[in-house]
């Protein structure tokens, strides 16, 4: 009897361990299929690099970046390394959502 | 070894290298890929699959690394190998799904795909990467194994060696900042 | 016995991918959390001995005092949230100092100031950061810039607001003659 219980005991708790795996995996496929089917939420995650605060993650060249409506400015964070870093927007105008390119780059001295 | 073996070994051996690195990176730092989920989660289901606030979406990525990880290990077993294909197509096609939304919304949060060095949100480079992991899954699917092949013994090593290498690649920066600090602070010294 | 050496050594690559995983994300949050003692340093940014020829309307009273200090902020700089805490919450007593917020718009700087609080504190939103850069020298941030009578005497990289003034109450003793004028 108590044999039984103790099996039933485990293949209950093993049957919620593979439940909450499935309904993980389920979530993740939902999660990808509602993403493309569904309406969008306002970008505004913000980007920490190094000691920049940008909106988006960083690509292309300081050259594209800071040509036409720019804004770029440097930061630093010291410590036993001194770190110094130069951030730059494109297209910011008002918020995150007029940024087209973010660029960053940081170096010690 | 047959040529498609070889051709099997190499492929899975890099699709595992690379999964196993992905998985690494979600279970270090789910918070990434989660921050990149719910940026592109419609606002309707955010809070019905757990992305509706700062912080949440953290058990689909780590998730994401348990699938990814056992992806990776059941390639390289010969008994195992063609259901972890599928499940490769699976992730695949949810990688594939993923960097069409992205591409689509113009994501800007960093995929996080491989942690704190995947700064690039989602997009192209996520379609091609899950394109690449069907076709290989397809290739598992169509061609069997011979007896004493060799696959069980090479597949684990090359993708081992394989793993390490990439994560050794992917942190180059770190690696080079670190040397770089070493020798006293060189002024002018670049990180990136 | 080939095959249980391959995945021993799967399970050892697995442990050091992770260990590189793990050492990678630290690294990355380093700069994020400053540990360790406060510092400030004098930085050679500035135009020391320079009187600026355009004062914005929030800092007309500041040629007239002895001595001002401006903090140069940025939105895009993430160490000077820390800042604006330290002044919030430590330096709530201090009416020599103005803050100067170089954003890339107008809406930028206003949230920065209402989201960390400045209000209480004279600021002064620098668009583009054009005028720290052309009138002052200055295009990082944090950055302090001491103002004697209106005159740039000093400017210092800093991470601890209480350091930092101080040292600016040190340097403005009579007895030691260390403006660069």
């Amino acid at each position: 009897m108590t044999e039984r219980k103790d099996a039933s005991g485990d293949g209950r708790r093993k049957g919620l361990g593979r439940r909450r795996f499935l309904s993980g995996v389920g979530a993740s496929g939902l999660a990808t299929a509602m993403a493309v089917f569904g309406s969008a939420t306002p970008a505004s995650a913000l980007v920490a690099a190094g000691c920049c605060n940008l909106c988006r993650s960083r690509s292309g060249t300081f050259a594209q970046c800071s040509s036409g409506t720019h804004y770029v400015w440097s930061c630093s964070i010291g410590g036993s390394a001194f770190l110094h870093c130069t951030c730059c927007e494109h297209g910011a105008k008002s918020g995150c959502a007029h940024v087209t390119q973010s660029w960053y780059e940081c170096r010690y001295n | 070894m047959a040529f498609g073996t070889v051709l099997v070994c190499l492929g899975n051996a890099v699709a595992a290298a690379i999964l196993v690195n992905a998985a690494a990176a979600k279970l270090v730092a789910p918070e990434r890929l989660a921050n990149a989920l719910r940026q592109l989660a419609p606002a309707s289901i955010a809070g019905w699959i757990g992305l509706d606030g700062e912080g949440t979406g953290a058990g689909i990525a780590r998730t994401a690394a348990g699938v990814e990880a056992a992806a990776a290990v059941g390639l390289l077993v010969p008994e195992v190998r063609v259901p972890a294909a599928a499940l490769l197509a699976l992730l695949g096609a949810c990688f594939a799904a993923l960097g069409v939304a992205g591409s689509v919304r113009g994501g800007t949060a960093p995929c996080g795909c491989f942690g704190v060095d995947s700064d690039r949100p989602l997009g192209a480079a996520n379609v091609v990467a899950g394109l690449a992991m069907v076709g290989l899954a397809a290739l598992n699917a169509r061609h069997g194994l011979g007896a004493g092949s060799g696959y069980a013994e090479a597949a684990p090593a090359l993708a081992s060696i394989l793993s390490i290498a990439l994560s050794l690649w992917m942190r180059r920066r770190l690696v080079t900042r670190l040397l770089l600090a070493r020798r006293a602070a060189t002024p002018g010294s670049e990180v990136r | 016995m080939l095959v249980v050496f391959g995945f021993a050594l799967l399970v050892l690559a697995v442990a050091v991918v992770v260990l590189f995983a793990m050492i990678g994300e630290l690294a990355a949050r380093v700069p994020a959390a400053e540990t360790g003692a406060g510092w400030v340093r004098p930085t050679d940014e500035a135009r020391l001995g320079s009187v600026p020829e355009v004062w914005p309307p929030e800092l007309a009273h500041a040629p007239d005092r002895d001595t001002y200090v401006l903090l140069v902020l940025s939105t895009v700089c993430n160490s000077c949230k820390a800042v604006a805490a330290q002044l919030v919450d430590g330096q709530a007593d201090w009416d020599g100092v103005g803050i100067v917020v170089s954003t890339a718009s107008r809406r930028n700087g206003d949230d920065f100031v209402a989201e960390r609080r400045l209000g209480g504190f004279v600021s002064y939103v620098d668009e583009s950061g054009s005028w720290s850069r052309e009138q002052l020298g200055v295009e990082s941030s944090p950055t302090a810039v001491v103002l004697r009578r209106g005159r740039v005497v000093a400017a210092y990289a800093f991470s601890d607001l209480a350091l930092l003034r101080s040292e600016v109450d040190d340097r403005s003793r009579p007895s030691e003659a260390k403006e660069a004028v």
